[in-house]
């Protein structure tokens, strides 16, 4: 795993306008950064993450079992009690999911330890699926990358691959697809599947999330007044479960995508879960409820929120002394305890890698890149390449 | 491979459209520059055949209509112990025998061609005293003025531009977190809620 600096191509920008790729600058800050990128081995990739990545999807799986089947456990994840049985019952349903994002800690040698799971409303799909995808067709065409050079990116294809495995159990229904108001990355995104469901045959309609109704015979409905039957939803279960129209969601009927019990593992509480079950596997880290601290023995850790996004209200200590922190709105629903595994450091960047799951299948990978140990919304998505 | 193998790139072109523009939005936008159509606008038709009379290059959309109001309409329609009762509303030979009970038989479907939206199928009678006598009605009871004169060019002129009525109580319901959250000053973020 190398670093490896190069020159932008001179026209990306104007391509990205082609594209439609809007948000690779934020406030003045680059966020797509092709002045470098990561080279693997291709042992690299298919042993240190993408198997660990199916093995680890599989035991999230086990660890959601045990959860839907036990209350106590149900309220450690902070699910609403009235919900409990709208969750479980589509794990019993076998409801099916899309995709995930792992983000783990990995220097190229050592096995890659899971920082958290974004099993619900994970974003870069689109840098990573498209947008990489394309940096590496022209570098190679234009000579500047070998021609053998490979990218562990098969998401577009996946994508495309399992919505229509999705559309055989919705015949002829409409796909609705729903993001928040007031953002351009979450709405690129969503665009990005809806072109992907389109190219799966499916019809799709956006509604964004605030304009969703309450139908008069029940139900969901979109703006023009059409009841909601399937949904794709960039919005996180843990704010829709405690939103006034939870209260439709069992008679809504509606099939959801990510399905609720995705709300057990894209959870923070998923991690001491995931450590109490499968204790020392070399790709967890010890995870901990703030009940069992003190019994852990850790004197370097990170605190994080049960409920948090892109890096929110994580502190890190060092000797049981705050040593970092992040602000954010997070944190009411109480915390849990890492043990400290700090990014690998390239130049002056921590460097996070993303692994994509679509289904149950490994599907490639992001790299992100932030100034700080705390890799938040400002962090910079570098493309990669395959060498071996 | 451990990568796509090939995408298509004119399909993720998006130069003209813009990125959130969809062709849906694109249609709206294109009817009301002439004035004529707005995003509420839908057509009544007897047959698919009318519909892409009007709509040839949503053929497929006007046979999703169809397919999908005459499966409502066999779903959800009024359903009759005796065929006689069933006609008495909706007509003579008007209504089709299922296991046990009659329901009214679908004369019409609605179709909008710039949104997909709900599936609805329409009833007409002749039989006078019926409330669906001389016009179409919806299962819920809205109504709307029919006309039955068709062109020889085969161009239907039996369509009817409708507007749908509300069904919906209210809306708002999801996204309060949302703007909880926003409130505090992240005036650093890109603002999305994904993660």
């Amino acid at each position: 795993m190398f670093r490896i600096p190069c020159d932008e191509r001179p026209n990306w920008r104007k391509l990205a306008d082609e594209y439609g790729f809007k948000f690779h600058s934020m406030y003045g800050q680059a966020y797509w950064d092709e002045t470098a990128y990561y080279q693997f081995s291709l042992q690299q990739i298919e042993e240190q993450l993408e198997a660990p990545t199916e093995e680890i999807h599989q035991m999230c799986l086990h660890v959601v079992d045990k959860v839907v089947a036990d209350s106590q456990l149900m309220q450690k994840f902070r699910i609403p009690e009235q919900h409990w049985d709208f969750v479980r019952q589509s794990w019993l349903n076998k409801e099916p999911c899309l995709y995930s994002r792992l983000d783990f800690a990995y220097n190229g040698k050592d096995p890659a330890k899971l920082y958290e799971n974004n099993a619900d409303t994970p974003t870069s799909l689109y840098e990573t699926g498209f947008w990489q995808w394309l940096w590496l067709e022209e570098k190679v065409n234009s000579g500047a990358v070998h021609r053998s050079a490979d990218q562990f990116n098969s998401l577009q294809e996946k994508l495309v691959q399992r919505f229509q495995v999705l559309a055989k159990q919705h015949p002829d229904e409409i796909l609705h697809l729903s993001c928040c108001k007031d953002t351009e990355e979450d709405r690129g995104t969503v665009q990005y599947l809806q072109d992907c469901a389109h190219e799966a045959g499916i019809e799709t309609q956006f509604v964004y999330i605030e304009d969703i109704g309450e139908g008069i015979e029940g139900g969901l409905t979109d703006n023009d007044n059409q009841i909601i039957t399937w949904m794709f939803k960039l919005y996180p279960w843990e704010f829709m479960l405690n939103e006034d129209y939870s209260r439709l969601l069992n008679q809504a009927n509606v099939s959801w995508l990510e399905p609720a019990w995705k709300s057990i593992i894209s959870n923070k509480a998923l991690l001491p879960m995931l450590w109490k079950y499968f204790p020392d596997h070399p790709n967890l880290l010890p995870s901990f409820f703030e009940e069992d601290l003190s019994k852990s023995q850790m004197s370097h850790y990170v605190k994080k929120p049960i409920f948090a996004r892109e890096g929110s209200n994580v502190s890190i200590y060092k000797d049981h002394q705050l040593t970092l922190s992040s602000e954010g709105p997070y944190g009411d629903e109480g915390f849990i305890y890492q043990a400290y595994a700090p990014l690998p450091k390239y130049g002056d960047s921590h460097t996070l890698i993303g692994s994509w799951l679509i289904d149950d299948k490994a599907a490639g990978i992001s790299v992100r890149e932030d100034s700080s140990l705390i890799t938040q919304d400002l962090s910079r998505f570098l493309p990669h390449i395959i060498l071996s | 491979m451990k990568r796509t193998k090939k995408i298509d790139l004119n399909r993720m072109r998006k130069s003209n459209a813009g990125f959130v523009l969809k062709p849906a939005a694109l249609g709206i936008a294109a009817a009301s520059l002439v004035g004529c159509g707005n995003s509420n606008e839908a057509y009544i038709y007897k047959s698919v055949d009318e519909c892409v009379a009007d709509h040839a290059s949503k053929w497929r959309q006007c046979d999703t209509a169809y397919s999908q109001a005459l499966s409502k309409a066999r779903r959800d329609g009024k359903r009759f112990d005796e065929r006689e009762k069933c006609e008495t509303v909706y007509g003579d030979n008007s209504c089709e025998r299922h296991s046990n009970y009659y329901t009214p038989m679908m004369m019409g479907f609605m179709f909008s061609p710039y949104h997909s939206r709900g599936y609805y199928p329409l009833y007409s009678s002749s039989y006078r005293h019926s409330p669906y006598y001389g016009r179409w009605g919806t299962l819920d009871g809205d109504y709307y003025p029919r006309s039955t004169t068709s062109t020889s060019t085969g161009k239907s002129k039996s369509s009817r531009k409708v507007t749908l009525t509300k069904k919906t109580m209210s809306r708002g319901g999801f996204g309060s977190t949302v703007s909880a959250k926003s409130s505090w000053g992240g005036s650093s973020s890109r603002g999305g809620w994904g993660g």
